[in-house]
Order: C-alpha cells, then sequence, then structure tokens
C-alpha cells in the first residue's frame, strides 16, 4: 500500500482529473494506486505527497504526466465492439445527412480511439458498403491520449484478443498475415483513417475545430468527472456540425446533461444530435 | 427546481449573514430533495456542516419522499459525533418509523453512550423498531446487547434473522449454545450458522460435525462447512479430531462429505468474488479462483486439521499460486503435519501441480536436501523454481554447485531464483562456487549474476575484486559492483560508493546515494550536507536522502539551502524536515505557513504534524478553521494524533466539513480519541 493521507489522495486525484478528466475517487482509488507503483518506485519517491509535488513543481513532471498517461488510460477495445452504432451510422445516419451534406466528405472523430480498433471497423463498415461508388467520400479523424496506443494505431497489426468479436472470414478478408504471425490490416481499410494525438481534457486539447459529422466517443466518460465530463460534452457540440451525432457507450448517458443534444431512438441503439437551434 | 451543483454551491455561498440562516437551511433542505445526484450530494455536505440534527431528524420520518429522507439520513451520518445525541433521544420518539431510522443512523455513527438507548429501542413493540436495533447494536459490536439478543432467537423469525446476524458481528461465544439451537431445523439456521462461522467457537464442532456428514443436510453443506471450519480454528482434542479424520476417508460414497470437500477443494461450488470495471481491464479478475475462494479455505482447513491424508494432494496443490500458498502454508503450520512423510509423497506426486504446491507449503527440511536437488530437473518450470527456492532456504552447502549451474540457466526466472538461493547459503561454499564468475575476462552477464548473488547475501567476499568492478566501463557491471560494494564493511567500501555519486550515468548516482543512506553513518551526513552546495540534479536527491538518514544536523544547512532552491527542492526540504522530525525547525516551519505557495504552505503543516505536541493544540485549532482544506485536514490529523480532550470539539466540528476528505480524516481521528 502506498503511504498516502486523505487529503494526499484528493490532491493527486484532483490534479489527475483536472489534467486528464479521469476520475480516481472511491473504489477506482485502488485502480491508480496499482498503476502509480511503479511509477513511484522509478522516481524513489516514498508517498502520494511527495509524487503529487513532483507532479506540480519537478522540472521533469510533464514528462512524467505522459509517462502517467499512459498507465492511466483505460486501453480496453477490439474490433467490432458494440456494433449497433456501426450499424445505425450506416442505415440511418448517413442517409438522412446525405441529404444535408451535398457532396461534401463525411466527417467522423473516433475520440479516445487506443490502438486503432474502432476507427478501423468502421473504415471496413464503410468501406464495405461501397459508398464511394455511390459519390460519398468520407474521413475518419481518430485521437487518443496515450502516444504508444496511437503508435499501434498507425502501424495497424493486431493479435487474437482484438479480434474476439471479429468474424473469422472478415479478419481473414480485411487483414494479411504477417511474418510474426500478426495480422495487418490492409491499406485500403486503412487509407481514410488518419490518427492524432489529443488530450480531450485539456482546453488546448489538440483537437482544433474542424466539423464533424458523427463523434464516437465510447466508454470514456464513464472515467471522466463531473466538470470533465460536461466540458467535453459541451466541445463535442462545438465540433458537431448542425445535426450532427454522438455516439456514446451502453453504459453511457447525457441525460439531465444540457440543452446542446437530443436524444435519438434508433432500432437497436441511441444516439445524440445535436439541436439545430443551439448553432 | 432543476439546478446545477455550481448554481447551489453560489446561491449558498451568498447567503452567509447571520440573517440568512433560514433561507440557507430551506435552500439546502430544498437541495437535499433535489433529482440529481450531484446537487444532493452537495446539499448533504451543507447540510452536514450547517443544518441541525434535529431539523435533519424530521425529514428521515418523511416517508412521503424517499430521495429526501435517504439524503437527510446521509447527511445525519455524515455530522457523525456531533448527532449521535440528538439521534439517541429519537430513538424513544412515539413516531416508529422516526425511532427506526435513529436506530439505523446509530448504527453507523454511535459509540458506547448509545448501548442504553439502542437496548431500550430493542424493548419497543414495533418489530422494525426492534430489528433496527439489533443491526445496530450489532454494527457497534455491543458486547452488553448479547444477552437480550439472544432472547430476540425466541422472537419472530425476522427479529431472529437481525439478532443472529448481530450476534455473529458482536462474536460473543455465550451466544454458540442459542445459535446451535437454531440449526439444522429453524428458518433461521443458515443465518444462525453464518453468525457462528463469525464466532469461531471450538465448543460447536461437536454438534455440527455430524450435520456436516448427514447427507440429508447437503442444503445446508457450504455453511457448515465453513462453520465446521471456523470451529476449528483452535486446536482440538487429537483423538476426537483423528476420529472425524476416519470418518470423513470412510464416507467415500457418492454424495458422502469425502466426495463432497474433494468437489469443493477443485474449485466447485465456489462463488466468484465480484470484480470493479477497472479490474476487468489490467488487473486479473481470475485471482479468487486462483487463491481459492471461502470454501475452498474451508474444506482445506478440514481436511488438514482432520488428518484427511487421501485429500491432501488437493489441497497442496492451491499451494502452486501465489494466492493459494500464503493460507495453505499457514494452515500446514498450524496444524503440524506428520511432514516427513507426507511431504514426501507430495514432492514426488504425478500431478506438477501438487509437486509444486507442496514445494511452496512444506518446510524444506521435510522434504530433503536429495530430492530437491532432483527436482531441480523436473520438467515444469514452476517445479524447479519451487525447488530452488527451497534449496535456497535449507541452506545446505552440497547445493551450492548445482544452484550455481542454475545461474546459467536459459530462463530468467530460473537465473533469478538461483541468485536469491545462492545467496543465502553459506559464504565459503559461494565464494567457491562465484570465483569463475567473477574472475578476469568473463563476460559482463557472468560478471554481472555473479555480483548480484554477493550484493543479495549482502555478502563479505572476493571483496578486492567488487571494489575494482565498481570502476568498470560497462554501466551494468558498475550498477551491479556498488550494489555489491553496500554491504562490504570499512572505509574503501563508503569512498568507492561517495565516488559513485559523480558517476556519468544520473540513475547510478541516485542508486548510489540510496544505497549510501542504507548503510548510514556519520561521514555519509557530511558529505552529503556538503553536497547541498552542488546545483546539480543530484540535490534534489541529496535533500530527500538527508532525511531519510534522520541526522538532526542536517536541519540547519537544509533550511539555509531553502531560500535559493527552486520549488520541488523547497518541497524536498520541507519534506525532509518533517522526516528528521527536528524540534528547532518548527520556527522555520511556521513562517514557510505564510509562504506565497500553496504547495510549501501545504507541506509545512504535514510537517508540522510530525512535529506536534500539546502546546501546539492552539496552533492546530486555528489551523482547523483555516480556509484551505488541506490545511484543516492536517489539523484534524495532528488533533487526532495529539489526542487531546481539548481538541475533540474541534475534531466534532471538522467531522462535518464541507471538503468531504476533511470530514473523514477527522472521523479517523476522533475514532482515535476513544
Amino acid at each position: 500500500m502506498i503511504a498516502g493521507t486523505e487529503a494526499d489522495w484528493k490532491l493527486l486525484t484532483d490534479l489527475l482529473e483536472e489534467r486528464f478528466g479521469l476520475n480516481f475517487t472511491g473504489p477506482r482509488q485502488e485502480i491508480l494506486e496499482g498503476r502509480l507503483r511503479p511509477r513511484l518506485d522509478a522516481l524513489r519517491l516514498d508517498g502520494i505527497r511527495a509524487y503529487y509535488h513532483f507532479l506540480r513543481a519537478h522540472p521533469g513532471r510533464e514528462e512524467e504526466f505522459g509517462e502517467l498517461s499512459r498507465r492511466i488510460t483505460n486501453n480496453e477495445t477490439y474490433f467490432f465492439r458494440e456494433t449497433a452504432h456501426f450499424e445505425a451510422i450506416l442505415e440511418h445516419v448517413i442517409p438522412e445527412l446525405r441529404e444535408t451534406r451535398g457532396a461534401r466528405s463525411l466527417r467522423i472523430l473516433c475520440a479516445a480511439c487506443s490502438s486503432g480498433e474502432e476507427p478501423y471497423s468502421l473504415a471496413i463498415r464503410l468501406t464495405d458498403a461501397g459508398l464511394e461508388l455511390t459519390g460519398l467520400t468520407w474521413q475518419i479523424d481518430a485521437c487518443d491520449l496515450n502516444p504508444i496506443r496511437l503508435d499501434q494505431a498507425r502501424k495497424a497489426t493486431y493479435e487474437g484478443f482484438s479480434f474476439r468479436a471479429c468474424e473469422e472470414a472478415t479478419r481473414t478478408r480485411c487483414f494479411d498475415r504477417a511474418a510474426d504471425g500478426r495480422y495487418q490490416l490492409k491499406e485500403r481499410y486503412r487509407r481514410n483513417v488518419r490518427f492524432f494525438h489529443a488530450n480531450l481534457a485539456a482546453p488546448f486539447s489538440g483537437l482544433g475545430w474542424p466539423s464533424y459529422d458523427v463523434i464516437l466517443c465510447r466508454n470514456l466518460l464513464i472515467y471522466f468527472g463531473e466538470v470533465a465530463f460536461n466540458r467535453l460534452i459541451c466541445r463535442f457540440a462545438r465540433l458537431l456540425s448542425e445535426g450532427g451525432y454522438l455516439f456514446l457507450g451502453h453504459s453511457e448517458s447525457l441525460l439531465d446533461r444540457g440543452p446542446d443534444f437530443e436524444a435519438v431512438h434508433l432500432p437497436h441503439t441511441m444516439a445524440y444530435r445535436r439541436h439545430i437551434e443551439t448553432i | 427546481m432543476h439546478r446545477s451543483p455550481a448554481g447551489l454551491a453560489t446561491a449558498l455561498a451568498s447567503l452567509n449573514r447571520p440573517s440568512d440562516r433560514a433561507a440557507r437551511e430551506a435552500l439546502i433542505i430544498e437541495g437535499l430533495g433535489d433529482r440529481s445526484p450531484a446537487v444532493r450530494d452537495l446539499a448533504i455536505a451543507w447540510a452536514a456542516r450547517y443544518v441541525e440534527p434535529l431539523k435533519l431528524i424530521p425529514l428521515v420520518g418523511e416517508s412521503a419522499d424517499s430521495v429526501l429522507r435517504n439524503a437527510a439520513l446521509i447527511a445525519l451520518e455524515r455530522q457523525g459525533p456531533y448527532a449521535v445525541n440528538s439521534v439517541e433521544q429519537i430513538t424513544a420518539d412515539p413516531d416508529p418509523d422516526l425511532a427506526m431510522f435513529a436506530c439505523q443512523v446509530l448504527g453507523g455513527i454511535g459509540g458506547p453512550t448509545s448501548e442504553a438507548p439502542l437496548l431500550r429501542a430493542l424493548a419497543r413493540p414495533e418489530v422494525n423498531v426492534v430489528q433496527a436495533a439489533a443491526e445496530g447494536l450489532g454494527r457497534l459490536r455491543i458486547q452488553g446487547a448479547t444477552p437480550a439478543l439472544i432472547a430476540l432467537l425466541q422472537g419472530e423469525p425476522w427479529l431472529q434473522l437481525a439478532a443472529a446476524d448481530a450476534l455473529g458481528s458482536i462474536g460473543d461465544r455465550r451466544a454458540v449454545g442459542p445459535l446451535l439451537a437454531l440449526v439444522p431445523e429453524s428458518f433461521v439456521a443458515e443465518a444462525a450458522l453464518e453468525a457462528l462461522i463469525r464466532i469461531g467457537a471450538p465448543a460447536a464442532l461437536a454438534t455440527l460435525f455430524p450435520l456436516l456428514i448427514d447427507r440429508g443436510r447437503s442444503h445446508l453443506r457450504p455453511a457448515l462447512l465453513q462453520a465446521v471450519a471456523a470451529s476449528l480454528t483452535e486446536a482440538g482434542p487429537p483423538e476426537q479430531l483423528r476420529a472425524m479424520g476416519k470418518t470423513v476417508e470412510q464416507d467415500h460414497a457418492a454424495h458422502g462429505l469425502w466426495d463432497y470437500l474433494s468437489e469443493c477443494l477443485s474449485g466447485g461450488g465456489e462463488v466468484p468474488a465480484p470484480t470493479t470495471a477497472g479490474d476487468a481491464v489490467e488487473g486479473d479478475d481470475r485471482s479468487h479462483e486462483r487463491g481459492g475462494g471461502p470454501l475452498v479455505r474451508a474444506a482445506g482447513t478440514v481436511v488438514l486439521s482432520l488428518e484427511v491424508s487421501s485429500l491432501l494432494p488437493l489441497v497442496v496443490r492451491w499451494g502452486a499460486t501465489r494466492e493459494g500458498a500464503a493460507w495453505v502454508k499457514r494452515l500446514a503450520a498450524r496444524v503440524s503435519l506428520p511432514t516427513e512423510t507426507v511431504s514426501a509423497r507430495l514432492a514426488t506426486h504425478p500431478d506438477a501441480d501438487v509437486r509444486a504446491g507442496c514445494l511452496a507449503v512444506m518446510p524444506p527440511q521435510a522434504i530433503g536436501c536429495h530430492r530437491l536437488l532432483e527436482l531441480l530437473v523436473d520438467s515444469e518450470l514452476d517445479v524447479r523454481l519451487g525447488a530452488i527456492k527451497a534449496l535456497g532456504e535449507l541452506a545446505d552447502g552440497e547445493a551450492a554447485r548445482p544452484l550455481a549451474e542454475k545461474l546459467q540457466s536459459e530462463t530468467s526466472s530460473e537465473r533469478g531464483a538461483a541468485i536469491e538461493a545462492l545467496a543465502r547459503l553459506p559464504a565459503p561454499v559461494v565464494e567457491l562456487v562465484l570465483a569463475p564468475f567473477l574472475a578476469e575476462g568473463v563476460s559482463e552477464s557472468l560478471l554481472v549474476t555473479g555480483l548480484a548473488v554477493v550484493a543479495t547475501g549482502r555478502l563479505n567476499l572476493m571483496a578486492d575484486r567488487v571494489l575494482e568492478l565498481a570502476g568498470a566501463g560497462s554501466e551494468r557491471v558498475r550498477r551491479a559492483a556498488i550494489r555489491a560494494v553496500a554491504h562490504l564493511p570499512g572505509s574503501r567500501s563508503e569512498v568507492t560508493l561517495l565516488r559513485a555519486l559523480a558517476d556519468r550515468d544520473a540513475g547510478l548516482q541516485a542508486e548510489a546515494l540510496d544505497l549510501l543512506v542504507s548503510r548510514g553513518g556519520d561521514r555519509v551526513v557530511t558529505t552529503l550536507i556538503a553536497l547541498l552546495g552542488a546545483g546539480d540534479s543530484l540535490r534534489y536527491h541529496v535533500i530527500r536522502a538527508l532525511g531519510r538518514l534522520g541526522a538532526e544536523r542536517a536541519a540547519a544547512p537544509l533550511e539555509t539551502a531553502f531560500p535559493s532552491a527552486p520549488l520541488h527542492e523547497q518541497l524536498e526540504i520541507v519534506g525532509s524536515l518533517a522526516a528528521l522530525k527536528a524540534k528547532r525547525s518548527r520556527p522555520f516551519l511556521l513562517q514557510c505557513l505564510q509562504h506565497d505557495q500553496v504547495e510549501i504552505r501545504h507541506a509545512a503543516a504535514s510537517a508540522l504534524v510530525t512535529l506536534a505536541d500539546p502546546e501546539d493544540l492552539e496552533l492546530f485549532q486555528s489551523l482547523a478553521a483555516n480556509s484551505d482544506w488541506v490545511l484543516r485536514s492536517e489539523a484534524a490529523r495532528a488533533l487526532g494524533q495529539l489526542g487531546l480532550s481539548e481538541g475533540r470539539s474541534t475534531l466534532v466540528e471538522l467531522v462535518r466539513d464541507l471538503e468531504p476528505a476533511v470530514a473523514r480524516t477527522a472521523r479517523t481521528a476522533l475514532a482515535a480519541h476513544r
């Protein structure tokens, strides 16, 4: 057990929430403790307060925040997770947006994409649907806080656990078997996906000011504290074009979260559409 | 009205004049019933701080609005000792709902004074009040309530359940007989067994064991098994236990006890422990299964205590996992098995998990050096690792050469285990087998391995060669050498470590500093004080090292270095002064409380807590009123540490602090007061 008082833990978890938006209070403190221990050992620090001081004042604090971000982010992801969202995008969102978008490309943001399984799953579905043959081009931007995961995403090479919800036929069709036994996603599914680093909780998050038609941010907000949650939802509202859609994880909700979005009940899932009158 | 937490906070903060009190209370109470959990949480914190218990209690009786009622209950619990007196009075209220909720709240916040009101509530005619009183007495573990709770065991079923549960929590063995009387026929048999599990009374064994054998009672078996195991936590008469063991061995038929124990030890019937979302991500949610749950442990206790030798392998194989080894080893030591015969059989068992488990939990003397050496070439890695570790524990010189061969094993885990094991052997035999590893011209990895053995064993051997290697060209060798040097006596080794403070590798410098600190000594303190004048990155580590060395004479130079140091070093200086516990630093730390950097103020308050003595009462009482919650939290810690009755009222105030971290700290401090 790492030495620390109630106050020490609160100072540190407040700092992490301020920096990354992630909430580590209550039972999640134990998870944080497990992930911090190797950092305290490496820095030869003897308690939470010393680590907090390091993050506050040490000249090497920015590197340490980077190291920390790699440890405390949740990297759980796999191909074709919660596919109802992808089907909803194809069957309901795209037909609806097609009427209002005109000729411009459809723009999609996958926030907190980890090692890329989510944006690539969507890219596979969009490519297989033959949208480009019907004149609709599209672009997926994908971002994450963890640079190591982004590197993995750019390499697009995966192992068994990433395919736990992927049919064998899809894997064979979309991936090449590499010499080391892993699977490399074929180029045609990669070319419309771009990756970039972004801290969704930071004021200058790296998101820029594009206008997206669809944002997927799934299974991230459950780890966010109240303030960071609301701030990110406001940011998504600004990033979405009028009538654009926001998809959250199945256990996440915008109920009672302000006026920017309306809930849309689709056949097998739900999404949030940005109110047109708020623009 | 729907309101945001920030909106409510602003509105409440603006109502800060004495004349605003009624309006503020109304706003807080409105917030307690808000549909937004975030708003309610804020209102609860404010209610705990600013609404008197007597105003909250009627809200608890608000039957029409369960949201408001629950929020008021939480606020009362948050008030803790501040509310106890008022809540105790309400247990006698004619309104049974109010009395019931008061009993519930008392279970969470009450203390010794709550015994009498809860016992009076236990005598009331309303079943729900009596049930709540019984639960409250159980949660507070009030021994004096045992006779009254035993009497309730004759009452109606719901009260029997509450009483059995409370008696289990209290753990008074006077309850064993009355609880046993409820097993196996009554409606509350299972609850009574649960209570007996927590009480753990050897006297229950004679009654419970025949019931465990009885196949007709199979629905109660999980609870019976655990209750029998709990009653075996103290050794019973050996003849009685052996007779029971024989009975188990003979009860081998389908659905017999032997069968059931075997099933439990194979992990059958165990309920998996709940896992958190985070566990599923990076933790390992199989650790519960690997370590064995309560049924596995209970079955293991019964098998080992009753010496059911045919089932022994199934118990010992749990020792093959880290989680299981701890409890099996403890258990095996307690029941004093006939180890040599048993160990010989288990160490050569066809199941590799049993062999590995045996090596992990049985004393190596019982297995013997010869058999352990044979197991060094077992086909299973876990068995080989267990044998290496056991040979280290045995510390028999005969094992030196085979273990030295393992230093060059292909698997890193075997190499690591061999280093640890060899380091425990007598130095002269280690020196013989290690000489080739530290010879001139050998590879870097051999040198590092040899030095690791010397360092791990804190051995004083081949000192000249070890000191020479501290100046090697390779950073890996130098690092391994200074670790070995750290345990060599004499000034040459100290000088070598001091030289390493100027090593070209910054990581090695920091490690040398750590090693010097672990050696201690006055010369080290002098050197480190001199290094405070150096302006490089090592100074940060030097400051902390001075704190760890605990040399009070370092306090003055640290204080002198403070003004010109950058913030991160200033924080370390204050932290080191706290570690030194030098009274002379008190004025300096008091000055730091006025520093313009908030982190310095926090660190100074924390350091003052470590120096706190009764004369500081006033200081901490004033910090308890500070607007900075961190300082209030430190005040709570200090007042708890001092344990003065004059500080109690301040702690009672802090228990109601708006900042939950302060409130929790104060509550812990108050508990220490008792």
